[in-house]
């Protein structure tokens, strides 16, 4: 597999009016392609962080990353962030209509990914007539128009309940793998990284540091929701929950 | 469609409450008109200063006939227009710079809160002084009234958009103006309608102010015109007209705002 993202020494710190906060502190690691990783951590680390400098929101303070020649991100929120006055489709290409790329050809495309993920009936609705699920499928294709690479998810389902959270990270995972997409994914949810991701990243407290890096090795790797079932998941459950570190 | 006997019960109650409220409201407007007429007709109060609904009705009726009446109801709504659009135009436009540029937004802070505070009535003069005796004075004194409190709406209206929204505009490297042009403003949209509602309040107050300070024309000229011959009639009808008149528009401004805030 070829490596399509480096991260090298990457420091982020912060000034503000009572200090410097260092939110990053020398974090390194390389992403392959078509590799689906999470990065989990306490509340309050530089994880979002890292996110935000790897699309480009904020410049690290120090070390660079390296994307493979040619290759785009991009970014998922943790709110779906639909704008009302917009039909769904209108809200699909508003990437495409900022970016001056809203061709017919790329509106096709959308309309496609809309049919095919399950909208086809939202197409010119309004988001306040979706579910939460569906909304965040909207997000998820607004962010796909674009045809990124690599795909940079914020706590993408935080803000759904968990049966919808189950089925939408299910439905975004085979969305990804239909795709052929690499994605970075920040979240709370251990469960949801060990049946996501093909490596789970361990961050610790502020200044966040790279702890532990995990190789999810599942015996019949298949779907989000299937993988729950396996007889690694509790025992990668308990390893990543220590090392978390969490005291209330 | 079939009703169930609740349902037709519970519309009949509301359709019989709104009735009664708009009697009520019939009885005491025709109830005040008539004890008005009977006291000044029976001198229990002086009808040369509280006049009587009668001597209003001649003196509206002469106004008409005269062809005076269409002139200064003519010559106060054309002020009101003026005032109003270029209130809320420039409102816009300064609300823009002021979100788009937050260190002049910091900077002109206590001057607008000082003007805001200041009663704009004292720089009556001083206007009459600078714009001259005509119907400049009167625009730029509701403008001075009406103005900052349409740059306050809508640049609060601006600084509430979802950062969330903005975030998300950021990551498609959205340009100033794009995240303005596709966000900012729509989303503002309904802060800045219902900030025409107080924009028209405020015109009213500005220009029928203007108008005591400086005119030949207009309902406030009427008012203040008969103030000067001691002719209450003519204050009392300047009056009603003005009721009326202010009414019918805050009608309009409200049958406008529901009409667009429904089209989403």
């Amino acid at each position: 597999m070829n490596k399509i993202l480096d991260i090298q020494n990457i420091s982020k710190v912060y000034h503000t009016k009572d200090g410097e906060i260092e939110a990053i502190r020398n974090c390194s690691f390389p992403i392959m392609e078509g590799e689906f990783i999470s990065i989990v951590g306490p509340s309050g680390c530089g994880k979002s962080t890292l996110l935000s400098i790897l699309s480009g929101l904020e410049k690290s303070s120090t070390g660079s990353f390296t994307l493979k020649n040619g290759c785009t991100v991009g970014y998922m929120l943790q709110t779906d962030s639909l704008f009302p006055w917009l039909t769904i489709f209108e809200n699909a290409i508003l990437g495409l209509k900022i970016t001056k790329q809203n061709t017919k050809e790329n509106r096709e495309y959308v309309k496609e990914l809309l049919i095919t993920y399950g909208l086809k009936d939202f197409i010119s609705k309004y988001p306040n007539e979706l579910s939460g699920g569906m909304k965040q499928r909207v997000a998820l294709i607004r962010t796909l128009a674009l045809k990124p690479d690599i795909l940079l998810l914020d706590e993408p389902f935080s803000a759904l309940d968990y049966q919808s959270r189950l089925k939408v990270s299910d439905d975004v995972f085979r969305i990804l793998k239909k795709e052929q997409k690499t994605a970075i994914m920040v979240t709370h949810d251990l469960a949801e990284a060990i049946s996501m991701s093909d490596r789970v990243i361990i961050f610790s407290k502020r200044p966040c540091i790279v702890k532990k890096i995990y190789e999810i090795n599942l015996e019949n790797k298949s779907f989000p929701i299937e993988n729950r079932k396996a007889k690694e998941f509790s025992i990668y459950y308990d390893l990543i929950w220590k090392d978390l570190d969490v005291n209330v | 469609m079939l009703m169930s006997k609740e349902q037709k019960k519970f519309l009949f109650h509301k359709r019989m409450e709104n009735i009664i409220v708009l009697f009520i409201q019939l009885s005491l407007i025709i109830g005040f008109l008539f004890i008005w007429e009977y006291c000044s007709q029976k001198k229990i109060i002086n009808p040369f200063i509280f006049s009587s609904p009668s001597r209003i009705w001649d003196t509206i009726s002469s106004l008409v006939n005269s062809g005076d009446l269409f002139l200064h109801v003519f010559t106060t709504l054309y002020e009101i227009l003026i005032a109003f659009i270029l209130g809320i135009s420039l409102g816009f436009f300064i609300a823009i710079l002021l979100y788009e540029f937050p260190l002049f937004a910091r900077v002109i802070d206590p001057f607008l809160t000082m003007l805001n505070s200041l009663p704009k009535v004292a720089l009556g003069p001083i206007i009459i002084i600078w714009a001259g005796a005509n119907i400049k004075s009167i625009i730029v004194m509701a403008l001075l009234i009406n103005l900052i409190v349409s740059i306050v709406n809508i640049y609060n209206g601006f600084l509430n958009t979802d950062s969330n929204k903005i975030k998300l505009m950021k990551t498609f490297h959205a340009s100033k103006l794009q995240i303005l042009k596709n966000l900012v403003i729509p989303s503002s949209k309904n802060m800045i309608i219902s900030s025409l509602k107080l924009n028209i309040s405020m015109t009213l107050i500005g220009i029928i102010m203007g108008e005591f300070l400086v005119s030949k024309k207009g309902i406030g000229y009427l008012i203040i015109y008969g103030t000067q011959v001691f002719n209450l009639n003519i204050v009392m009808s300047g009056i009603i007209i003005l009721v009326i008149l202010s009414f019918l528009i805050y009608e309009i401004v409200h049958i406008i705002e529901k009409k667009i805030v429904r089209e989403k």
